[in-house]
């Protein structure tokens, strides 16, 4: 297992150049460059002629993405050209935003829509099955910003429940070890602001963990479907133990296994940032983080920033192939 | 102590209701190893699941009929009483060792959890006799095994531990559908051995379900032949093998390859297909297939399962025109 992790370790090398470069490339493809962007179009060109050359960008290509090789060598990411704070502590800072929002999205996407699944496979053809398909459907269709607008409108607007922007009150001051506004709470035992925190979380975490519920739901109801004819199964019952038995521990168990994939893939999905979600919440996470950094064509703060996003999903994926195997005892890695 | 009488199943298919078990009865006596013989759906297997009450619902569903054991009614007894049953009174063995147990839970687990449903074990003590039932039925090295998965088990290992968990709680009936198929011809005949063994030290009730007459001469008192979702022919083994009279079961034995035998000759079969249960035949299902049919009566009429003229009580036929017991060894 060890050997495994560091095997897929080293491939991931060769995998993050490549990523390296195309972001490289992708950047210097889109139209304008950073100096357009911090001096808009009607900028004077020797203006912008100084900031190309402040920045190296005057440099031939090959040489740029040589300078930039090198750097990443030695693990430095630059700083960002509109805001100039290192692209580093920007991650730092942003990151944990997303992942809060990523994990409580994805806690209420799983404790909800495993089991859905499991009530739709249960109850398959009835008006129990067709409703729950008819909500997946729905909640995989639905334009997320509409529904994020919707519940704001709804909760934090019309009924006043819930705030509708921000991580944490105005009025509340907490020191932030960790990003993680939940965690911070916790360390400072501060009650008030933890659940001021949570209050936050909730209408965004539910319209971003909308969709990966829906997707989990069918196919918690496809695995399940698949597991309940096994053969195991009837020898399970045949021994009389309960039905709750029968279902945690011999179907449950055996159908998590294309479940644990969903949720990997869509954490990962979800870690890289929800614009839209972020946007109307006014989420400070890196979704923004990097639609603002395209705009301004903030060239250290995309490739850094992608190339933090492709970690994390190699990350995230090898963790998933690892959970296999604790799910799974045939699984086994060398 | 098991009773059945004129058990009739229905599967509702998308092509209409298929009449899987057609007015079965069967007794055993208590300490009694029966076999149960036919072909692939002639309705054997349906009739060990509706005994254990695990008819995959609402497609099958038992129509008319009674099971009894030990005198309860089986047929229409709620979920949780049979439950109860299941497991600890009667307990079956499948086909298959390769899909039938958990493949991610340890298989003493999986013994454990069968102990623990009906007798209040705890952990430890369920554990002990866990090892007990694993070395009984000659598995190595026991209590490590205990936390080995199925997969790091062969067929014929796997299918020890099935047995192990099917007679964890000293069930009074033993049900084995098809225990030897899915296995290699020398651990069929160990496994066939622990069964006998079994069901001899333990005073259990076996029922032997197999589409194999070899397996049923070696293991078992009494024999049923089903045939198209009845019995059809019934007799002390040893009997039906002297003088099988049903030409269906005549079918089945010349169909056993013989090591005796010229090598060249083509190995016999029954001529035809089984009749598909939802042909609606009136008379016997067998009739389209038999080389000894009578024009009228075997088309028309369904044979009662009867007493054969000149055997044994106990040997029982249904056929108008069955084949006469040999006169030398009749008195045998």
């Amino acid at each position: 297992m060890a050997w495994y992790v560091v095997r897929r370790f080293a491939l991931a090398v060769p995998v993050l150049f490549g990523v390296s470069l195309l972001v490289f490339l992708w950047v210097r493809a889109l139209p304008g460059g950073p100096a357009q962007g911090l001096l808009g179009e009607r900028a004077d060109p020797a203006a912008v002629e100084a900031v190309e050359r402040q920045y190296g960008l005057d440099r031939p290509v090959y040489e740029q993405y040589g300078r930039y090789v090198g750097s990443l060598v030695r693990l430095e990411f630059g700083q960002s050209i509109t805001s100039h704070q290192p692209v580093l502590s920007e991650i730092a800072r942003r990151f944990p935003a997303t992942a809060e929002l990523t994990a409580a999205a994805m806690l209420f996407a799983v404790a909800a829509g495993v089991p859905l699944g499991v009530l739709a496979a249960k109850r398959r053809q009835t008006w129990v099955d067709q409703a729950s398909l008819v909500g997946s459907l729905i909640g995989i269709s639905i334009p997320i910003f509409f529904l994020a607008l919707l519940l704001k409108y709804v909760f934090a607007v019309r009924l006043g429940w819930l705030p509708s922007i921000g991580r944490l009150d105005a009025l509340l001051s907490l020191p932030h070890p960790t990003n993680l506004y939940t965690v911070d709470a916790l360390l400072a035992g501060d009650w008030e602001a933890f659940a001021d925190v949570l209050r936050h979380l909730l209408l965004p975490a539910i319209a971003l963990g909308t969709i990966p519920l829906a997707i989990i739901a069918r196919i918690t109801r496809a695995a399940v479907l698949d597991v309940i004819s096994e053969d195991y199964v009837r020898t399970a019952r045949a021994k009389g133990i309960a039905r709750r038995l029968v279902d945690r521990r011999h179907i449950l168990r055996n159908a998590l296994l294309p479940v644990s994939t969903v949720v990997g893939l869509q954490t990962g999905l979800l870690l890289s940032g929800a614009v839209l979600t972020e946007t109307v919440f006014a989420w400070g996470g890196i979704g923004t983080w990097i639609y603002d950094a395209i705009r301004f064509r903030d060239y250290p703060v995309l490739q850094g920033g992608i190339l933090f996003l492709a970690v994390l999903f190699l990350l995230v994926n090898l963790l998933v192939d690892l959970s296999y195997a604790l799910i799974d005892p045939r699984v086994r890695y060398r | 102590m098991l009773e059945i009488a004129g058990l009739e199943v229905e599967f509702r298919t998308q092509r209409g209701v298929v009449r899987a078990v057609d007015g079965v009865d069967l007794a055993l006596e208590v300490g009694s190893t029966t076999g149960l013989v036919g072909e692939s759906g002639s309705g054997k297997s349906v009739t060990a699941l509706a005994i254990m009450g695990l008819l995959p619902e609402p497609a099958a569903r038992v129509i008319g009929g009674s099971i009894r054991l030990d005198g309860v009614e089986l047929v229409g007894m709620p979920e949780a009483q049979l439950r109860r049953r299941r497991g600890s009174e009667v307990a079956m063995v499948f086909q298959d060792p390769m899909t039938s147990l958990n493949p991610v839970m340890p298989i003493g687990a999986q013994i454990v959890e069968t102990l623990r449903a009906h007798l209040r074990h705890d952990r430890r003590a369920a554990r002990r006799r866990a090892v007990e039932l694993l070395d009984f039925v000659g598995i190595p090295g026991p209590s490590e095994r205990l936390a080995s998965y199925p997969h790091q088990l062969s067929g014929g290992m796997r299918q020890r531990v099935m047995i192990a968990i099917a007679i964890a709680c000293e069930p009074k009936l033993l049900i084995a559908d098809e225990p030897t198929t899915a296995l290699d011809v020398t651990i069929q005949a160990q496994i066939l051995e622990l069964l006998r063994r079994t069901v001899d030290e333990r005073g259990m009730t076996l029922l032997l379900i197999t589409h194999d007459l070899g397996v049923v001469a070696g293991v078992c008192d009494r024999t049923n032949v089903m045939y198209a979702g009845k019995v059809v022919e019934r007799a002390p083994t040893a009997a039906l093998f002297r003088a099988p009279s049903h030409h269906y079961t005549r079918g089945l034995l010349q169909s056993i390859p013989r090591l005796d035998g010229p090598r060249k000759t083509i190995l016999a079969s029954i001529e035809g297909l089984p009749p598909r249960p939802s042909d609606g035949l009136r008379g016997c299902p067998f009739a389209p297939r038999c080389p000894a049919r009578l024009d009228d009566r075997c088309w028309d009429e369904m044979p009662p399962l009867e007493r054969l003229p000149g055997a044994t009580a106990a040997h029982l036929v249904a056929c108008w025109n069955p084949a006469p017991v040999p006169d030398e060894r009749a008195s045998a």
